[in-house]
């Protein structure tokens, strides 16, 4: 038995054959074809060119029903490339013209598209040379028949690679396909994503060494320490056997047993909520377990339409998330606008860099009819449950205050309207800022509760746009500066006496929770899946345990 | 020949998701349809994604649409509506 170590890309246990898939780089001959050739070589280009057209189109069509169409798009582009008339059109010119073969000509004509998207200055952009690249591969591999991609998968298989393209990991079917190994990879490939959603396990970074591995040679992984055992012995194949089976179980007893209070081992009790984005996603975390809604993100009642939503409309949406989770907390999160997110109806200047821009509570200080109409629909579902408001994008306490002043007219307008509203309805503040983090236990004393937004918080407390490939390697959420910054905020609420919550993705990692704890975390928001996996966390922890974790973090040299 | 200039309300990135939009559009009707950022500027021919996204298009509010065949005129319709929908 040997083992190998890589770090771990999606966790999970699996076993299979080993089955080795050639680099994404594929290497052909660049032939001088005869004039009378020409027609030949055109007719194997097309022929190529239909083949993986429809392969693209099954792999979409897949893709979409286990990952969404949003996930799938990244393939569809690939299709529209692969049957671009002006692309194929220019191939067939270049066999004609330079009188060479198919595989030379697509790899020059792709290689020129890829190098021109690659250069453009806006990196998401650029970034489609990925693309072009991806779609030359699966060409050149079709015109040469070393079909690597369609090699006929029908047995438990583990893939190893160096690396694999997007459109190679979609394609494969998780029933057949039990892990993926690569010697390099980055944990923000594209990869990486599918094949989660895919739920295969993935061990990234294993390096060379994989080389040594034989097709057909019995491995075994376990993904979440990262480790690989080729020719494993008895004892590792029947330890990881049963951990998958616990693994199974766990899941199994953890959705039986979600809708009970969740205490940590040593009897802590903690509350598990969920972050929706509709009045469906309430439904659905109510069945989930879920003991309250600790971000409810109204962007969605926004983007529909081409105007923005009535107060009568805001209200049925807010009224009704209320009388899902009667008796139970629920916080709704104002207008998040700017950064990433646009509105169609409201036209916003160019930005050198949108997310320091008018995002979140500026926007709606631009706009405050609309923020004014959010918060009036707001009082008047209040009087429904216990509704609490968080307000995105705070960085300084001022901004608070004019909030205050806007609710309170709000307020009046309702008592002479006379509309039925709860007075005190919680207004709360999004630490999402290192400013807001670090000045919280000043915010402490004029707002009802906190709200830790972790994605923004950890991208700038360490500069890092999470978006962009080259550096997201940086968005680390165990570092110590988040710990932190989650530790100086949870201080501040308890001096105060006011409540704490967190709701970035973190949250909705069980690995993270011990750590969350520990910082003196008790409400944890997460996505409607996640919230029985985190509750039977929660179980398993005890305080002290998680104490030392916080404490190790907040010291570490990370 | 149908010829229109839009302003967009928010600028527009053509990379993937939108390119794909356009394409999957464009490729119902029988006219050409072609796209340019500016007066006598490159046209990319709208049913070809890689025309489209070798525009290099980051953060365009106007451009130029030209249709040209029997259904320009609602060609050019669903055109302006996706990237309205952008």
């Amino acid at each position: 038995m040997k083992v190998l170590k890589g770090t771990c890309g999606v966790s999970g246990v699996a076993h299979g054959k080993a089955l080795r898939i050639m680099d994404t780089q594929h290497s052909f001959v660049r032939n001088v074809i005869k004039p009378e050739e020409v027609n030949s070589e055109i007719k194997r280009f097309h022929e190529a060119v239909s083949k993986i057209s429809h392969e693209l189109k099954n792999i979409e069509d897949e893709l979409s029903v286990a990952a969404g169409k949003e996930k799938a798009a990244i393939i569809t582009a690939q299709y529209l490339i692969a049957s671009d008339p002006e692309i194929v059109q220019e191939i067939e010119k270049t066999i004609q013209r330079k009188l060479i073969n198919a595989e030379a000509a697509v790899s020059e004509v792709f290689e020129k598209q890829a190098a021109l998207v690659g250069s453009f200055p806006d990196e998401y952009l650029a970034a489609r040379s990925i693309d072009f690249r991806d779609v030359a591969d699966r060409l050149l591999r079709s015109l040469s028949h070393s079909d690597q991609n369609n090699v006929l998968i029908d047995e438990s298989s583990i893939i190893l690679a160096h690396d694999l393209s997007p459109s190679q990991t979609a394609g494969f079917n998780p029933e057949c396909v039990k892990g993926i190994v690569l010697s390099g990879g980055g944990l923000t490939s594209h990869t990486v994503i599918l094949a989660r959603s895919l739920g295969i396990p993935v061990v990234l970074a294993v390096g060379e060494e994989l080389d040594t591995v034989i097709n057909g040679q019995m491995i075994c992984m376990d993904a979440e320490k990262g480790v690989i055992y080729i020719d494993p012995d008895r004892q590792v194949i029947a330890d990881l056997k049963q951990k998958r089976n616990a693994i199974e179980i766990e899941k199994d007893e953890a959705r039986k047993t979600s809708y009970k209070p969740t205490k940590t081992a040593d009897g802590e009790p903690v509350e598990v909520y969920a972050n929706i984005g509709s009045v469906k996603d309430a439904e659905k975390a109510g069945k989930a377990g879920a003991d309250g809604i600790g971000l409810f993100r109204t962007e969605n009642l926004f983007y529909d339409s081409s105007k923005p939503p009535s107060e009568e409309e805001q209200f049925d949406a807010y009224k009704r998330v209320l009388k899902i989770f009667v008796g139970k907390e629920v916080l709704i999160r104002t207008l998040d606008i700017g950064g990433d997110k646009h509105l169609p109806y409201i036209e916003m200047k160019n930005e050198q860099n949108p997310f320091l821009g008018v995002r979140g509570i500026r926007f709606s200080f631009k706009y405050p009819q609309l923020l004014k109409t959010q918060i009036r629909a707001l009082y008047r579902a209040s009087v429904y449950g216990k509704l609490g408001v968080i307000f995105p994008m705070i960085s300084l306490l001022e901004e608070f205050e004019k909030i205050k002043v806007l609710a309170s007219e709000v307020q009046k307008e309702l008592s002479l309207d006379g509309i039925a509203y709860d007075p005190d309805m919680a207004l709360g503040v999004m630490i999402e800022t290192p400013g807001a983090a670090i000045t919280a236990d000043r915010l402490a004393q004029v707002c009802s509760f906190f709200s830790l937004g972790t994605n923004d918080l950890l991208q700038y407390a360490l500069a890092v746009d999470r978006l962009n490939d080259e550096v997201s390697y940086l968005y680390q959420p165990e570092c110590t500066a988040l710990a932190r910054l989650i530790a100086t905020t949870v201080d501040a609420a308890k001096s105060a006496g006011i409540s704490v919550g967190i709701c970035g993705e973190i949250a909705g990692d069980p690995r993270m929770v011990p750590l969350l704890l520990g910082l003196g975390l008790r409400k944890l928001s997460v996505a409607a899946p996640q919230v029985s996996i985190i509750k039977k966390t929660i179980r398993e922890v005890t305080i002290d345990e998680a104490f030392s974790v916080a404490k190790a973090s907040l010291m570490s040299s990370r | 020949m149908q010829k229109k200039w839009i302003k967009l309300k928010n600028s527009a990135c053509l990379h993937a998701r939108p390119a794909v939009k356009l394409v999957q559009a464009s490729n119902v009707y029988d006219s050409d349809i072609f796209l340019s950022l500016e007066y006598g500027g490159a046209r990319a021919n709208a049913k070809s994604m890689t025309s489209i996204l070798s525009l290099g298009a980051a953060q365009i509010t106007e451009l130029l649409i030209e249709t040209d065949g029997s259904d320009e005129v609602e060609a050019l319709d669903a055109v302006i509506d996706v990237l309205y929908s952008l």
